[in-house]
Protein backbone atom coordinates (compact mmCIF):
# COMPACT_ATOMS: atom_id res chain seq x y z
CA UNK A 1 0.00 0.00 0.00
CA UNK A 2 1.13 3.79 -0.99
CA UNK A 3 1.24 4.96 2.55
CA UNK A 4 1.55 8.40 0.96
CA UNK A 5 -2.06 7.71 -0.94
CA UNK A 6 -3.80 10.58 -0.31
CA UNK A 7 -7.38 9.45 1.57
CA UNK A 8 -10.65 8.78 -0.89
CA UNK A 9 -13.75 10.28 0.75
CA UNK A 10 -17.01 8.98 -0.57
CA UNK A 11 -19.77 12.20 -2.01
CA UNK A 12 -22.00 13.21 0.04
CA UNK A 13 -25.68 13.51 -1.03
CA UNK A 14 -25.40 16.76 -1.48
CA UNK A 15 -22.54 16.31 -3.92
CA UNK A 16 -24.66 13.80 -5.97
CA UNK A 17 -27.69 16.19 -5.87
CA UNK A 18 -30.03 13.87 -3.96
CA UNK A 19 -32.32 15.35 -0.93
CA UNK A 20 -31.86 11.90 1.06
CA UNK A 21 -34.90 10.89 2.61
CA UNK A 22 -34.73 10.08 6.25
CA UNK A 23 -35.60 6.69 5.98
CA UNK A 24 -33.14 6.09 3.57
CA UNK A 25 -29.82 7.03 5.93
CA UNK A 26 -29.78 3.82 7.61
CA UNK A 27 -29.61 1.41 5.00
CA UNK A 28 -27.30 3.94 3.02
CA UNK A 29 -25.05 4.25 6.21
CA UNK A 30 -24.67 0.45 6.19
CA UNK A 31 -23.98 0.03 2.60
CA UNK A 32 -21.48 2.96 2.79
CA UNK A 33 -19.30 1.14 5.43
CA UNK A 34 -19.28 -2.07 3.43
CA UNK A 35 -18.10 -0.42 0.46
CA UNK A 36 -15.84 1.62 2.39
CA UNK A 37 -14.57 -1.92 3.69
CA UNK A 38 -14.09 -3.41 0.41
CA UNK A 39 -12.15 0.04 -0.82
CA UNK A 40 -9.95 -0.12 2.49
CA UNK A 41 -9.48 -3.90 1.21
CA UNK A 42 -8.22 -3.14 -2.50
CA UNK A 43 -6.03 0.35 -1.30
CA UNK A 44 -4.03 -2.02 0.75
CA UNK A 45 -3.34 -4.30 -2.69
CA UNK A 46 0.26 -4.25 -2.91
CA UNK A 47 1.17 -6.03 -6.31
CA UNK A 48 4.74 -6.39 -5.26
CA UNK A 49 3.98 -8.38 -2.44
CA UNK A 50 0.84 -10.21 -3.80
CA UNK B 1 -35.43 -31.96 -26.20
CA UNK B 2 -35.09 -28.52 -27.44
CA UNK B 3 -33.98 -30.09 -30.75
CA UNK B 4 -36.85 -32.94 -30.59
CA UNK B 5 -39.35 -30.60 -30.22
CA UNK B 6 -38.34 -28.62 -32.88
CA UNK B 7 -37.34 -31.45 -35.17
CA UNK B 8 -40.92 -32.56 -34.27
CA UNK B 9 -42.51 -29.09 -35.74
CA UNK B 10 -40.70 -29.08 -38.77
CA UNK B 11 -41.22 -32.56 -39.48
CA UNK B 12 -45.19 -31.59 -38.93
CA UNK B 13 -45.40 -34.48 -36.51
CA UNK B 14 -46.39 -31.58 -33.63
CA UNK B 15 -48.01 -28.12 -33.88
CA UNK B 16 -46.59 -25.53 -32.50
CA UNK B 17 -49.92 -24.25 -31.37
CA UNK B 18 -50.12 -27.29 -29.21
CA UNK B 19 -46.52 -26.40 -27.69
CA UNK B 20 -47.65 -23.47 -26.79
CA UNK B 21 -50.63 -24.26 -25.20
CA UNK B 22 -48.98 -26.45 -23.41
CA UNK B 23 -46.50 -23.80 -22.21
CA UNK B 24 -49.14 -21.46 -21.43
CA UNK B 25 -51.29 -24.59 -19.28
CA UNK B 26 -48.26 -25.12 -17.36
CA UNK B 27 -47.43 -21.98 -15.91
CA UNK B 28 -47.21 -22.33 -12.38
CA UNK B 29 -48.64 -18.83 -10.63
CA UNK B 30 -47.36 -20.42 -7.41
CA UNK B 31 -44.03 -19.98 -7.93
CA UNK B 32 -44.35 -16.22 -8.73
CA UNK B 33 -41.69 -16.86 -11.32
CA UNK B 34 -43.89 -15.22 -14.46
CA UNK B 35 -44.64 -11.56 -14.96
CA UNK B 36 -46.74 -11.15 -17.73
CA UNK B 37 -48.45 -14.26 -19.84
CA UNK B 38 -48.03 -13.47 -23.36
CA UNK B 39 -50.49 -15.66 -24.76
CA UNK B 40 -52.24 -13.96 -27.50
CA UNK B 41 -48.59 -13.38 -28.74
CA UNK B 42 -47.32 -16.65 -28.36
CA UNK B 43 -50.42 -18.27 -30.04
CA UNK B 44 -50.02 -16.11 -33.13
CA UNK B 45 -46.46 -16.48 -33.22
CA UNK B 46 -47.60 -20.42 -32.92
CA UNK B 47 -49.78 -20.05 -35.80
CA UNK B 48 -46.89 -18.46 -38.06
CA UNK B 49 -44.52 -21.39 -37.29
CA UNK B 50 -47.24 -23.94 -38.14
CA UNK B 51 -48.29 -22.01 -41.77
CA UNK B 52 -44.35 -22.13 -42.36
CA UNK B 53 -44.04 -25.95 -41.56
CA UNK B 54 -47.59 -26.23 -44.07
CA UNK B 55 -46.02 -24.19 -47.35
CA UNK B 56 -42.87 -26.31 -46.99
CA UNK B 57 -41.08 -23.04 -45.25
CA UNK B 58 -38.62 -24.32 -42.90
CA UNK B 59 -38.61 -22.15 -39.77
CA UNK B 60 -35.14 -22.75 -38.22
CA UNK B 61 -33.92 -25.12 -35.45
CA UNK B 62 -35.48 -24.02 -32.73
CA UNK B 63 -39.42 -24.19 -34.63
CA UNK B 64 -41.92 -23.58 -32.56
CA UNK B 65 -39.90 -24.14 -29.04
CA UNK B 66 -41.67 -21.93 -26.31
CA UNK B 67 -39.38 -19.81 -24.26
CA UNK B 68 -39.65 -16.50 -21.73
CA UNK B 69 -37.05 -14.04 -21.04
CA UNK B 70 -35.97 -12.45 -17.69
CA UNK B 71 -38.38 -8.91 -17.84
CA UNK B 72 -35.50 -6.63 -18.58
CA UNK B 73 -35.63 -7.55 -22.13
CA UNK B 74 -37.26 -5.51 -24.47
CA UNK B 75 -40.14 -6.70 -26.01
CA UNK B 76 -42.36 -5.15 -28.82
CA UNK B 77 -45.24 -3.29 -27.23
CA UNK B 78 -44.97 -3.92 -23.80
CA UNK B 79 -42.75 -1.40 -21.28
CA UNK B 80 -39.32 -3.09 -20.10
CA UNK B 81 -39.87 -3.35 -16.35
CA UNK B 82 -36.38 -4.47 -15.51
CA UNK B 83 -38.33 -5.42 -12.28
CA UNK B 84 -39.45 -2.29 -11.31
CA UNK B 85 -42.98 -0.83 -10.94
CA UNK B 86 -42.04 2.37 -11.45
CA UNK B 87 -41.43 1.38 -15.02
CA UNK B 88 -44.67 -0.15 -15.87
CA UNK B 89 -45.66 2.60 -17.17
CA UNK B 90 -43.39 3.19 -19.60
CA UNK B 91 -43.68 3.67 -23.33
CA UNK B 92 -43.95 0.30 -24.60
CA UNK B 93 -40.83 -0.95 -26.40
CA UNK B 94 -41.17 -0.79 -30.69
CA UNK B 95 -39.55 -3.96 -31.44
CA UNK B 96 -37.66 -7.13 -29.15
CA UNK B 97 -34.40 -6.95 -27.71
CA UNK B 98 -32.48 -8.36 -30.03
CA UNK B 99 -31.22 -12.05 -28.58
CA UNK B 100 -35.30 -12.28 -28.54
CA UNK B 101 -35.40 -10.89 -32.20
CA UNK B 102 -32.74 -14.04 -32.87
CA UNK B 103 -34.61 -16.36 -31.14
CA UNK B 104 -38.03 -15.70 -33.03
CA UNK B 105 -35.91 -15.62 -36.61
CA UNK B 106 -34.90 -19.31 -35.14
CA UNK B 107 -38.39 -20.40 -34.98
CA UNK B 108 -38.96 -19.98 -30.99
CA UNK B 109 -41.72 -18.65 -29.87
CA UNK B 110 -42.24 -16.26 -26.82
CA UNK B 111 -44.58 -16.97 -24.23
CA UNK B 112 -43.85 -15.16 -20.67
CA UNK B 113 -41.49 -12.77 -18.73
CA UNK B 114 -39.68 -13.96 -15.60
CA UNK B 115 -39.54 -12.20 -12.95
CA UNK B 116 -35.98 -10.17 -11.15
CA UNK B 117 -34.41 -8.86 -8.55
CA UNK B 118 -35.32 -5.25 -9.09
CA UNK B 119 -33.07 -3.95 -11.71
CA UNK B 120 -31.01 -7.10 -11.42
CA UNK B 121 -29.46 -5.84 -8.45
CA UNK B 122 -29.05 -8.93 -5.98
CA UNK B 123 -28.86 -12.55 -5.91
CA UNK B 124 -31.87 -13.62 -4.47
CA UNK B 125 -35.22 -12.85 -6.80
CA UNK B 126 -36.76 -11.00 -3.67
CA UNK B 127 -38.81 -8.19 -5.35
CA UNK B 128 -41.04 -6.14 -3.40
CA UNK B 129 -43.04 -5.38 -6.72
CA UNK B 130 -43.45 -8.89 -8.13
CA UNK B 131 -43.20 -11.04 -5.40
CA UNK B 132 -40.46 -14.05 -4.54
CA UNK B 133 -39.60 -16.57 -6.87
CA UNK B 134 -39.42 -19.58 -5.10
CA UNK B 135 -37.68 -22.06 -5.88
CA UNK B 136 -39.65 -25.51 -7.99
CA UNK B 137 -37.30 -28.39 -5.85
CA UNK B 138 -38.68 -26.88 -2.75
CA UNK B 139 -41.22 -23.73 -2.66
CA UNK B 140 -39.66 -22.86 0.81
CA UNK B 141 -36.31 -21.53 -0.95
CA UNK B 142 -35.15 -19.30 -2.77
CA UNK B 143 -34.87 -19.84 -6.86
CA UNK B 144 -31.65 -17.87 -6.61
CA UNK B 145 -30.81 -14.53 -8.71
CA UNK B 146 -31.27 -12.08 -9.95
CA UNK B 147 -32.59 -14.19 -13.10
CA UNK B 148 -34.37 -16.09 -10.60
CA UNK B 149 -37.70 -16.71 -12.43
CA UNK B 150 -35.75 -17.52 -15.48
CA UNK B 151 -34.48 -20.34 -13.97
CA UNK B 152 -36.95 -21.51 -11.80
CA UNK B 153 -39.24 -21.94 -14.80
CA UNK B 154 -37.01 -24.60 -16.76
CA UNK B 155 -36.37 -26.24 -13.35
CA UNK B 156 -39.79 -26.71 -12.86
CA UNK B 157 -40.62 -28.09 -16.61
CA UNK B 158 -42.60 -24.78 -17.42
CA UNK B 159 -40.83 -23.38 -20.27
CA UNK B 160 -37.67 -25.52 -22.02
CA UNK B 161 -35.76 -22.39 -22.36
CA UNK B 162 -35.62 -19.23 -20.95
CA UNK B 163 -33.34 -16.11 -21.49
CA UNK B 164 -31.41 -14.15 -18.21
CA UNK B 165 -28.75 -11.60 -17.90
CA UNK B 166 -25.54 -12.18 -15.69
CA UNK B 167 -23.24 -9.04 -14.33
CA UNK B 168 -21.82 -10.50 -11.08
CA UNK B 169 -23.57 -14.13 -11.33
CA UNK B 170 -26.84 -13.63 -11.96
CA UNK B 171 -28.04 -16.59 -14.64
CA UNK B 172 -25.39 -18.60 -12.62
CA UNK B 173 -26.26 -18.44 -9.14
CA UNK B 174 -30.43 -19.13 -10.03
CA UNK B 175 -29.05 -22.32 -12.41
CA UNK B 176 -27.31 -23.95 -9.55
CA UNK B 177 -29.77 -23.33 -6.97
CA UNK B 178 -32.87 -24.21 -9.72
CA UNK B 179 -30.51 -27.36 -10.82
CA UNK B 180 -30.42 -26.57 -14.46
CA UNK B 181 -27.81 -25.49 -16.93
CA UNK B 182 -26.78 -21.53 -17.57
CA UNK B 183 -24.33 -20.02 -19.80
CA UNK B 184 -22.36 -16.29 -19.40
CA UNK B 185 -20.31 -16.13 -22.44
CA UNK B 186 -17.54 -14.19 -22.38
CA UNK B 187 -18.39 -10.15 -21.84
CA UNK B 188 -19.85 -8.36 -24.90
CA UNK B 189 -20.11 -11.27 -27.40
CA UNK B 190 -23.71 -11.43 -27.01
CA UNK B 191 -26.29 -8.60 -28.24
CA UNK B 192 -26.99 -6.66 -25.47
CA UNK B 193 -29.36 -4.32 -27.78
CA UNK B 194 -32.56 -4.06 -26.13
CA UNK B 195 -31.68 -5.35 -22.55
CA UNK B 196 -32.15 -2.78 -20.06
CA UNK B 197 -28.75 -2.41 -18.38
CA UNK B 198 -27.49 -2.79 -14.83
CA UNK B 199 -23.27 -2.21 -14.75
CA UNK B 200 -22.40 -2.28 -18.62
CA UNK B 201 -18.35 -3.04 -17.55
CA UNK B 202 -20.39 -6.58 -16.77
CA UNK B 203 -23.55 -7.36 -18.11
CA UNK B 204 -24.26 -10.15 -20.87
CA UNK B 205 -27.11 -11.90 -21.48
CA UNK B 206 -27.33 -16.24 -21.20
CA UNK B 207 -29.96 -18.68 -22.00
CA UNK B 208 -30.90 -21.43 -18.94
CA UNK B 209 -31.79 -24.94 -20.51
CA UNK B 210 -32.48 -28.54 -19.58
CA UNK B 211 -29.10 -30.05 -21.15
CA UNK B 212 -25.55 -29.93 -22.28
CA UNK B 213 -27.10 -30.05 -26.12
CA UNK B 214 -29.61 -27.34 -25.30
CA UNK B 215 -27.09 -25.45 -24.49
CA UNK B 216 -25.34 -25.20 -27.51
CA UNK B 217 -27.97 -25.45 -29.81
CA UNK B 218 -29.27 -22.13 -28.46
CA UNK B 219 -25.93 -20.63 -27.69
CA UNK B 220 -25.22 -20.77 -31.47
CA UNK B 221 -28.54 -19.75 -32.40
CA UNK B 222 -27.50 -16.54 -29.80
CA UNK B 223 -24.17 -15.77 -31.36
CA UNK B 224 -25.33 -16.47 -34.89
CA UNK B 225 -22.33 -19.09 -35.72
CA UNK B 226 -21.82 -22.54 -34.82
CA UNK B 227 -18.76 -23.19 -32.66
CA UNK B 228 -15.38 -24.52 -33.86
CA UNK B 229 -15.50 -28.28 -33.64
CA UNK B 230 -13.27 -29.78 -31.06
CA UNK B 231 -9.73 -30.23 -31.86
CA UNK B 232 -8.11 -31.71 -28.60
CA UNK B 233 -9.46 -32.44 -25.06
CA UNK B 234 -9.68 -29.80 -22.89
CA UNK B 235 -7.09 -29.89 -19.79
CA UNK B 236 -8.88 -28.94 -16.84
CA UNK B 237 -7.92 -28.21 -13.06
CA UNK B 238 -10.09 -27.20 -10.26
CA UNK B 239 -9.57 -23.62 -8.70
CA UNK B 240 -8.49 -23.89 -4.89
CA UNK B 241 -8.11 -21.64 -2.29
CA UNK B 242 -10.42 -19.12 -2.00
CA UNK B 243 -13.13 -21.76 -4.19
CA UNK B 244 -12.50 -24.46 -1.73
CA UNK B 245 -13.22 -22.60 1.18
CA UNK B 246 -16.82 -21.58 2.47
CA UNK B 247 -18.37 -24.93 0.31
CA UNK B 248 -20.74 -27.31 1.68
CA UNK B 249 -19.35 -30.71 2.60
CA UNK B 250 -21.42 -32.65 0.13
CA UNK B 251 -20.17 -30.14 -2.38
CA UNK B 252 -16.92 -30.09 -2.00
CA UNK B 253 -17.19 -33.89 -1.88
CA UNK B 254 -18.58 -34.02 -5.00
CA UNK B 255 -16.73 -31.78 -6.96
CA UNK B 256 -13.59 -34.33 -5.29
CA UNK B 257 -15.37 -36.89 -7.42
CA UNK B 258 -15.45 -35.17 -10.67
CA UNK B 259 -11.66 -36.92 -10.81
CA UNK B 260 -9.40 -33.98 -11.70
CA UNK B 261 -6.02 -34.09 -10.74
CA UNK B 262 -4.79 -30.52 -11.49
CA UNK B 263 -5.81 -27.72 -8.86
CA UNK B 264 -4.88 -24.05 -9.16
CA UNK B 265 -5.06 -21.08 -7.33
CA UNK B 266 -5.99 -17.54 -8.10
CA UNK B 267 -4.48 -14.70 -5.91
CA UNK B 268 -6.23 -12.01 -4.69
CA UNK B 269 -10.04 -13.33 -4.83
CA UNK B 270 -11.04 -11.58 -2.11
CA UNK B 271 -9.85 -8.28 -3.71
CA UNK B 272 -11.57 -9.15 -7.12
CA UNK B 273 -14.39 -9.39 -4.95
CA UNK B 274 -14.14 -6.01 -3.73
CA UNK B 275 -13.26 -4.07 -6.69
CA UNK B 276 -16.95 -5.92 -8.47
CA UNK B 277 -18.56 -4.61 -5.78
CA UNK B 278 -17.35 -1.16 -5.70
CA UNK B 279 -17.58 -1.19 -9.67
CA UNK B 280 -20.90 -2.58 -9.77
CA UNK B 281 -22.55 -0.03 -7.20
CA UNK B 282 -20.42 2.87 -8.66
CA UNK B 283 -22.11 2.25 -12.42
CA UNK B 284 -25.83 0.69 -10.95
CA UNK B 285 -25.70 3.81 -8.33
CA UNK B 286 -25.00 6.28 -11.16
CA UNK B 287 -27.49 4.82 -14.01
CA UNK B 288 -30.16 5.09 -11.37
CA UNK B 289 -29.21 8.49 -10.10
CA UNK B 290 -31.95 10.44 -11.75
CA UNK B 291 -34.46 8.37 -10.90
CA UNK B 292 -33.06 8.21 -7.75
CA UNK B 293 -33.47 12.29 -6.90
CA UNK B 294 -36.49 12.38 -8.42
CA UNK B 295 -38.45 9.51 -6.79
CA UNK B 296 -36.28 7.50 -4.52
CA UNK B 297 -39.34 6.29 -2.19
CA UNK B 298 -40.57 4.16 -5.62
CA UNK B 299 -37.75 1.88 -5.27
CA UNK B 300 -37.80 -1.28 -3.28
CA UNK B 301 -35.95 0.01 -0.02
CA UNK B 302 -33.18 -2.45 -0.35
CA UNK B 303 -32.13 -1.63 -3.61
CA UNK B 304 -32.61 1.82 -3.47
CA UNK B 305 -30.14 2.43 -0.45
CA UNK B 306 -27.63 0.02 -2.19
CA UNK B 307 -28.00 2.24 -5.17
CA UNK B 308 -27.90 5.53 -3.41
CA UNK B 309 -24.69 4.46 -1.45
CA UNK B 310 -23.01 3.37 -5.36
CA UNK B 311 -23.92 6.62 -6.06
CA UNK B 312 -21.37 8.02 -3.68
CA UNK B 313 -18.55 6.07 -4.86
CA UNK B 314 -15.83 8.56 -6.25
CA UNK B 315 -13.83 8.36 -9.35
CA UNK B 316 -10.86 7.79 -7.40
CA UNK B 317 -12.42 4.80 -6.01
CA UNK B 318 -13.86 3.21 -9.26
CA UNK B 319 -10.10 4.09 -10.41
CA UNK B 320 -8.70 1.90 -7.66
CA UNK B 321 -10.89 -1.07 -8.91
CA UNK B 322 -10.32 -0.88 -12.48
CA UNK B 323 -6.45 -0.61 -12.20
CA UNK B 324 -6.74 -3.99 -9.84
CA UNK B 325 -9.16 -5.64 -12.48
CA UNK B 326 -6.21 -4.97 -14.98
CA UNK B 327 -3.70 -7.04 -12.51
CA UNK B 328 -6.14 -9.42 -11.76
CA UNK B 329 -6.74 -10.64 -15.63
CA UNK B 330 -3.14 -10.69 -15.86
CA UNK B 331 -3.03 -13.68 -13.44
CA UNK B 332 -6.25 -15.86 -14.94
CA UNK B 333 -4.54 -15.48 -18.27
CA UNK B 334 -1.42 -16.82 -16.69
CA UNK B 335 -3.37 -20.23 -15.26
CA UNK B 336 -4.92 -20.34 -18.94
CA UNK B 337 -1.79 -20.90 -20.39
CA UNK B 338 -1.58 -24.27 -19.08
CA UNK B 339 -5.32 -25.49 -18.94
CA UNK B 340 -8.35 -24.95 -20.70
CA UNK B 341 -11.04 -24.44 -18.11
CA UNK B 342 -11.19 -24.53 -14.38
CA UNK B 343 -13.46 -26.15 -11.89
CA UNK B 344 -15.22 -24.05 -8.81
CA UNK B 345 -18.10 -23.84 -7.21
CA UNK B 346 -21.10 -21.69 -8.73
CA UNK B 347 -22.73 -21.60 -5.15
CA UNK B 348 -21.63 -22.70 -1.71
CA UNK B 349 -24.26 -23.98 -0.84
CA UNK B 350 -27.53 -25.21 -1.63
CA UNK B 351 -30.62 -22.45 -1.98
CA UNK B 352 -31.62 -20.47 1.13
CA UNK B 353 -34.66 -20.58 3.16
CA UNK B 354 -37.48 -17.79 2.25
CA UNK B 355 -38.04 -17.55 5.71
CA UNK B 356 -33.90 -17.11 5.90
CA UNK B 357 -32.42 -15.70 3.40
CA UNK B 358 -28.98 -15.98 4.31
CA UNK B 359 -25.82 -17.95 4.34
CA UNK B 360 -22.76 -18.54 6.12
CA UNK B 361 -19.55 -17.11 4.95
CA UNK B 362 -16.32 -17.62 7.23
CA UNK B 363 -18.45 -18.94 10.27
CA UNK B 364 -20.81 -15.74 9.68
CA UNK B 365 -24.68 -15.46 8.60
CA UNK B 366 -24.85 -12.64 5.71
CA UNK B 367 -27.31 -11.49 3.59
CA UNK B 368 -28.10 -14.20 0.36
CA UNK B 369 -29.38 -11.14 -1.51
CA UNK B 370 -25.62 -9.73 -1.81
CA UNK B 371 -23.35 -12.57 -0.74
CA UNK B 372 -24.92 -15.66 -3.00
CA UNK B 373 -22.29 -14.39 -5.35
CA UNK B 374 -19.63 -15.02 -3.72
CA UNK B 375 -17.36 -17.55 -6.28
CA UNK B 376 -19.26 -15.58 -9.12
CA UNK B 377 -18.33 -12.37 -8.98
CA UNK B 378 -14.73 -12.35 -8.89
CA UNK B 379 -15.08 -14.65 -12.24
CA UNK B 380 -17.64 -11.84 -14.63
CA UNK B 381 -15.48 -9.09 -13.10
CA UNK B 382 -12.89 -10.23 -15.89
CA UNK B 383 -15.49 -11.04 -18.20
CA UNK B 384 -14.47 -14.75 -18.73
CA UNK B 385 -17.20 -17.54 -20.10
CA UNK B 386 -18.61 -19.17 -17.63
CA UNK B 387 -21.40 -22.84 -17.92
CA UNK B 388 -23.30 -23.19 -14.73
CA UNK B 389 -23.18 -26.83 -14.84
CA UNK B 390 -25.92 -28.54 -12.22
CA UNK B 391 -24.19 -31.84 -10.28
CA UNK B 392 -26.55 -34.89 -10.80
CA UNK B 393 -27.72 -35.34 -7.27
CA UNK B 394 -31.47 -37.32 -7.66
CA UNK B 395 -33.43 -36.57 -4.76
CA UNK B 396 -31.33 -33.88 -3.68
CA UNK B 397 -31.36 -30.15 -3.96
CA UNK B 398 -29.41 -28.75 -6.46
CA UNK B 399 -26.01 -27.21 -6.58
CA UNK B 400 -24.03 -26.48 -9.50
CA UNK B 401 -20.83 -25.75 -11.12
CA UNK B 402 -18.59 -23.18 -13.12
CA UNK B 403 -16.59 -24.27 -15.89
CA UNK B 404 -14.48 -21.70 -16.69
CA UNK B 405 -12.57 -20.79 -20.00
CA UNK B 406 -10.54 -17.93 -21.37
CA UNK B 407 -12.20 -15.46 -23.24
CA UNK B 408 -13.13 -16.63 -26.62
CA UNK B 409 -13.14 -20.28 -25.88
CA UNK B 410 -16.29 -21.42 -25.21
CA UNK B 411 -15.99 -23.92 -27.27
CA UNK B 412 -13.47 -25.96 -24.71
CA UNK B 413 -16.56 -25.31 -22.22
CA UNK B 414 -18.78 -27.07 -23.77
CA UNK B 415 -16.87 -30.10 -24.91
CA UNK B 416 -15.88 -30.64 -20.99
CA UNK B 417 -19.62 -29.93 -20.06
CA UNK B 418 -20.08 -32.74 -22.67
CA UNK B 419 -17.97 -35.50 -21.51
CA UNK B 420 -19.28 -34.72 -17.68
CA UNK B 421 -23.14 -35.27 -18.67
CA UNK B 422 -21.80 -38.16 -20.40
CA UNK B 423 -20.33 -39.88 -17.58
CA UNK B 424 -23.13 -38.95 -15.44
CA UNK B 425 -21.57 -36.23 -13.46
CA UNK B 426 -23.77 -33.23 -14.28
CA UNK B 427 -27.26 -32.99 -15.67
CA UNK B 428 -30.95 -31.94 -14.65
CA UNK B 429 -32.63 -33.74 -11.82
CA UNK B 430 -36.66 -33.76 -11.64
CA UNK B 431 -38.65 -31.81 -10.99
CA UNK B 432 -38.00 -30.92 -14.98
CA UNK B 433 -38.13 -34.23 -15.94
CA UNK B 434 -41.91 -34.17 -14.96
CA UNK B 435 -42.35 -31.20 -17.74
CA UNK B 436 -46.05 -31.33 -19.10
CA UNK B 437 -44.18 -30.30 -22.46
CA UNK B 438 -41.52 -33.07 -22.26
CA UNK B 439 -42.17 -35.91 -25.15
Amino acid sequence: MDETAPDIAFLTPEAIGLELPAECVPGVDANLRLLADHLERLRSFDPETA
Amino acid sequence: MIATLAAEVRAGRRSAVSLAEAAIRAIDPGLEAVTRLLADRALADARAVDAKVATGIDPGPLAGVPFGVKDLFDVAGLPNTAGSAMRRDDPPAVRDAEAVARLTAAGAVLVATHTMDEFAYGFATINVHDGTTRNPHDRARLAGGSSGGSAAAVAAGMLPLTLGSDTNGSVRVPASLCGVYGLKPTHGTLPMAGVAPFVESFDDVGPFVGSIADLRLVYEVLRGAPLAPKTREPRVARLGGWFARNVSPELATAIEGLGIADSVELPEVDRARSAAYLMTASEGGTLHLPDLRRRALAFDPQTRDRLIAGAMVPPEAVAVAQRFRGWFARQAAALFERHDVLVAPATGCVAPLVEDPTIVIDGARVPARSHLGWFTQPISFIGLPVIAAPLLRPGLLPLGLQLIAKPGREDMLFAYAEALERAGLIGVSAPLRASPIAL
